[in-house]
């Protein structure tokens, strides 16, 4: 590009716009997989108090019990459309912080199975260890991104 | 690895937005290449030196390189 015909300031397209305020926003912002993290978090929490709250016959428990699944699959389609949306920069960041969550669940899920094991702690829910992940996902991107920001 | 992005943006009047579009990457991204806190990979370079109309080694020096290329002169 020749230095006296300087760059202008993009012009907003339409499907910028779109993505910036219409219903798109979310996953061009990358919140798309938080929020149905948390729309799965949430369906959890609510079959496991609706469980508690009524009596279900056999078939609907089956139902409530896989209910935190449609978000769960909601979540993955929602990052991997997020992933391939993303820049050499924040690939590298996102690889860096499934590696760091592996290293940390790793440690954390030993621990725990050996404590349980041997009798130390109650039993622990393993969809607990799910949103344990998530949590530590989050956090690592956050940490690891930090050092690439100015 | 150091580079000269910030300055020739600047000399080009443009922004780090306005860059970044160009290079379709994040802004984010623009700024921790001239930050030198990350090192863009080679076609992310190419695509840099072919907007500045510029070769990749007129915008980026490899400091372990140039520390060298010093110490041998000096030699």
């Amino acid at each position: 590009m020749p230095e006296d015909r300087p760059l202008e300031p993009p012009a907003e397209s339409p499907e910028d716009r779109k993505s910036r305020l219409g219903f798109g926003a979310c996953h061009a912002q990358g919140k798309a997989p938080v929020l149905w993290s948390l729309a799965t978090a949430g369906a959890m929490f609510a079959a496991v108090l609706l469980r508690k709250w009524f009596e279900w016959p056999r078939a609907a428990l089956v139902v409530l019990a896989l209910l935190p699944v449609l978000p769960l699959i909601g979540m993955c389609v929602a990052m991997a459309r997020a992933s391939s949306r993303l820049d050499e920069l924040q690939r590298r960041i996102q690889l860096e912080a499934l590696g760091l969550t592996v290293l940390v669940m790793s440690v954390v899920l030993v621990s725990l199975g050996m404590l349980e094991s041997f009798g130390l702690i109650g039993h622990f829910d393993p969809t607990m260890a799910w949103v344990l992940m998530v949590a530590i996902y989050v956090i690592s991107f956050w940490w690891i991104g930090r050092k690439y920001r100015s | 690895m150091k580079n000269r992005v910030r300055a020739l943006r600047a000399e080009h009047g443009w922004s780090q937005a306005a860059l970044a579009k160009e290079l379709d990457v994040s802004r984010q991204t623009v700024n921790a290449i001239e930050n030198g806190r990350y090192d863009p990979s080679l076609p992310l370079a190419f695509k840099i030196a072919r907007i500045f109309a510029l070769k990749i080694e007129e915008i980026f020096e490899d400091e372990a390189g140039s520390a060298n290329g010093e110490g041998a002169r000096d030699a």
